[in-house]
């Protein structure tokens, strides 16, 4: 919320748009300390946070409150039945109580027992805000962990403050959250910054909305449970359509505003506000005040939710404000799950080591496993189909029966894959495998070869395509190529493994360099040592952008090859397709 | 309130439905969406109550937390405290809203006398009683 006059109006967005898919989210709506107790006694919020208490008395006086007028106000929120933590944090510390010539960790653990002895169920520390000066100083990083660690020691729940970003560096955010990974601990972060960067109006998170697949990965390779759950396009769209469509009716059942259907539009598949054609924040400040002016309460809303059809918002809208009367999430730590409350009464932290604690389920973990996009090799074969069908029509490759050995010292022998052409129609560089042969032929021919193309079914392995294409050649030369691209020259005396020239970086190899090879193969058959082709590479991680992907083509070869399969003999013809 | 309860009976909704109901009497299986659509439930009916806010007391404290347990005693206390006056005293132990300790004893005597808020009052006066040593009634704007 980037405008505090708006907070009304945000505050109902987020419990209309919290009761879409499932029921139990508690949230807050951080305002001026007496707004935000206005807002949550008309049932929008279940919860209140930035509360911030200081380390030292003037630091205090500064953010014009005192641990008596905070501590009345911990009891207040309890006295409306919503939820409360504090904040404090290293930062906060460096900048306000630099006088007081005592350590960062001295007066953060200054606040945390303040926190406890006021009787508040929780923090949100570890640096907060203060986040980045605290990262500048030596120990600064270990300062932010040991807050936690003082923050579990006094049993408060703990948001901790990794959420606000410490740095720019991308390495070092990483390895800020790396310990809290490896440690298997229950607290990984604060949560997820759900929104972009540049929607945050403190500091951005340290995992923000640009992060989200990264998270949803790391929640899956450390098996780590930060919360969230992968769910595929279509139901997030589809929960987005409904919770936009449920907040437009609630709008327009309470007279507050006729959202058009290019402004919902627009909020349905935005990232961030940016890409919204919605309200102004000016025009938000007018609806925020009519609902205060106004005195809508939350039952207002469950019944314009209900009366417009969405029966299961109201309902879960409803559950919400009824946790309250209990006041069973009150107590620490508490969360809601699958419609019960758990909390640190019922659920106490027994962690004390790494094996120790919240351990996934197998339920839980095949959730986390579940990430979008996921390559398989029906998607593999699938995209090589479709290519096949667009691209690589122009080539046909007749079998004509068993390959000979050669007799013209000028032949070279192309020995290509079990699934060159037949199941596989491009290299890793995108080339057409056409495109691809006819670079080779004319480069062997340019060379002064005579270029041979067999297919070879006993293995897959680029050595021994070379190798066995080799062993054909008049010249005792041959090429063995994949339909991936990777290629070798290769000549019929030699090791397996020890070839002439090899050709492995696919991905960055061009129709030029196949043709160089071509070439260069051509002058091998001729006796010469011509000069190897270098590709030329700038570090580029192929292996994490194509490994899976070769992985998946590779087993398409492997799955072709038949033990003791004679080589064929290819007769190639190219024609020429209406692009 | 005669039974004690503690961790056993937590959560209380669930392990203790006949204990809850909400400020107005009714109880949570009586707040349903159709009372609501029927206009039959208040904001009150979803008000937590002071006895709800000390079964909480009694369940924090069994779990090992007394501070807890005595904030949301404190915070029974406050649960008939109109909001206008909550803010009110919030205000006046605000750093310089008071120019001694006269207003905050006022404030303690009213929520000891109007609320019979005990636990409030005494907290009141003990901030009092330090603002008055550490200089805190200073004037600050």
């Amino acid at each position: 919320m980037r405008v505090s006059r708006n907070a009304w109006a945000n505050a109902v967005a987020c419990c209309v748009g919290a009761s879409v898919g499932r029921a139990g989210t508690l949230f807050q709506c951080a305002s001026e300390e007496a707004e935000e107790l206005r807002i949550g006694m008309a049932g929008f919020t279940s919860y209140a946070e930035t509360v911030s208490v200081y380390g030292t008395e003037r630091a205090f006086i500064d953010g014009d409150d005192t641990p008596w007028s905070k501590a009345f106000l911990a009891t207040a929120y309890a006295s409306r039945g919503i939820k409360m933590r504090c904040t404090s944090g290293a930062g906060s510390e460096l900048l306000m109580g630099f006088h007081e010539k005592k350590s960062l960790l001295y007066l953060e653990a200054r606040c945390l027992c303040l926190q406890r002895a006021m009787g508040v169920q929780g923090t949100q520390n570890g640096g907060i805000d203060g986040a980045p000066v605290t990262a500048t100083v030596p120990g600064g990083i270990r300062e932010l962990m040991a807050e936690n660690l003082i923050a579990v020691w006094l049993d408060l729940e703990c948001a901790s403050g990794n959420d606000a970003r410490s740095t720019e560096s991308e390495i070092r955010v990483g390895a800020k959250i790396l310990p809290y990974l490896i440690g298997g601990s229950d607290l990984i972060c604060s949560g997820f910054g759900s929104i972009l960067k540049y929607d945050n109006s403190f500091n951005p998170s340290l995992l923000n909305g640009e992060e989200l697949e990264d998270y949803l990965v790391l929640q899956r390779d450390f098996e780590a449970d930060g919360g969230l759950t992968p769910i595929g396009e279509e139901r997030a769209l589809d929960l987005r359509i409904r919770a936009v469509d449920a907040i437009s009716a609630v709008f327009e059942a309470l007279a507050l505003g006729a959202p058009s259907r290019e402004m919902k539009e627009s909020v349905v598949v935005a990232s961030g506000s940016e890409e919204t054609a919605s309200y102004t924040p000016g025009e938000v400040a007018r609806i925020s005040e009519a609902i205060r002016e106004r005195k809508i309460t939350v039952l207002d809303v469950i019944r314009a939710l209900d009366a417009r059809g969405f029966h299961e918002e109201a309902e879960n809208l409803l559950y919400v404000v009824k946790l309250r009367i209990s006041g069973d999430y009150l107590q620490t730590s508490a969360v809601v799950r699958n419609g019960r409350v758990v909390s640190a009464v019922n659920d106490p932290n027994d962690y004390v080591g790494p094996g120790t604690g919240y351990r996934l389920s197998e339920e839980r973990r095949a959730a986390i496993a579940g990430i979008r996009d996921v390559l398989d090799q029906s998607t593999v074969m699938s995209q090589e189909a479709e290519f096949a069908r667009h691209v690589a029509q122009g080539l046909a490759l007749r079998g004509m029966g068993p390959a000979t050995v050669g007799t013209d010292p000028r032949e070279v022998v192309i020995g290509v894959s079990p699934a060159f052409g037949l199941q596989l129609f491009r290299t890793l560089s995108g080339i057409p495998v056409d495109d691809l042969l006819k670079a080779l032929i004319k480069g062997i021919e340019e060379g002064g070869g005579v270029p041979r193309v067999v297919r070879l079914r006993h293995t897959a392995d680029t050595s021994f395509l070379g190798l066995s294409a080799a062993r054909l050649a008049g010249s005792r030369v041959g090429i063995g190529i994949q339909a991936k691209g990777t290629a070798v020259i290769h000549h019929a005396e030699r090791l397996p493994h020890n070839n002439l020239e090899l050709f492995s970086n696919a991905p960055i190899t061009t129709l030029k360099h196949y043709e160089m090879l071509g070439y260069n193969a051509a002058r091998h058959a001729q006796g010469e040592i011509p000069e190897p082709v270098v590709v030329p590479q700038r570090g580029e991680a192929l292996g994490s952008r194509y490994h899976a992907r070769v992985a998946l083509i590779y087993a398409i070869e492997t799955g072709l090859t038949v033990d003791g399969a004679e080589p064929e003999e290819l007769a190639v013809s190219f024609e020429e397709v209406a692009a | 309130m005669s039974e004690k309860l503690g961790v056993a009976d937590y959560p209380l909704a669930e392990k203790r439905p006949d204990l809850v109901k909400g400020k107005g009497g009714k109880p949570l299986a009586a707040i349903t969406l159709d009372a609501v659509n029927r206009g039959e439930v208040s904001m009150n009916d979803l008000s937590i109550t002071a006895e709800a806010l000390m079964r909480q007391a009694q369940v924090a404290r069994e779990a090992g937390r007394a501070t807890l347990a005595a904030n949301f005693e404190r915070a029974g206390e406050l649960c008939d405290v109109p909001q206008d006056e909550i803010m009110r005293i919030y205000e006046l132990l605000r750093p310089g809203r008071a120019r001694d300790k006269g207003p905050l004893l006022e404030a303690a005597k009213t929520l000891r006398e109007t609320y019979g808020a005990e636990r409030m009052a005494a907290f009141v006066e003990e901030a009092a009683a330090v603002y008055e040593r550490r200089g805190l009634f200073r004037f600050r704007f």
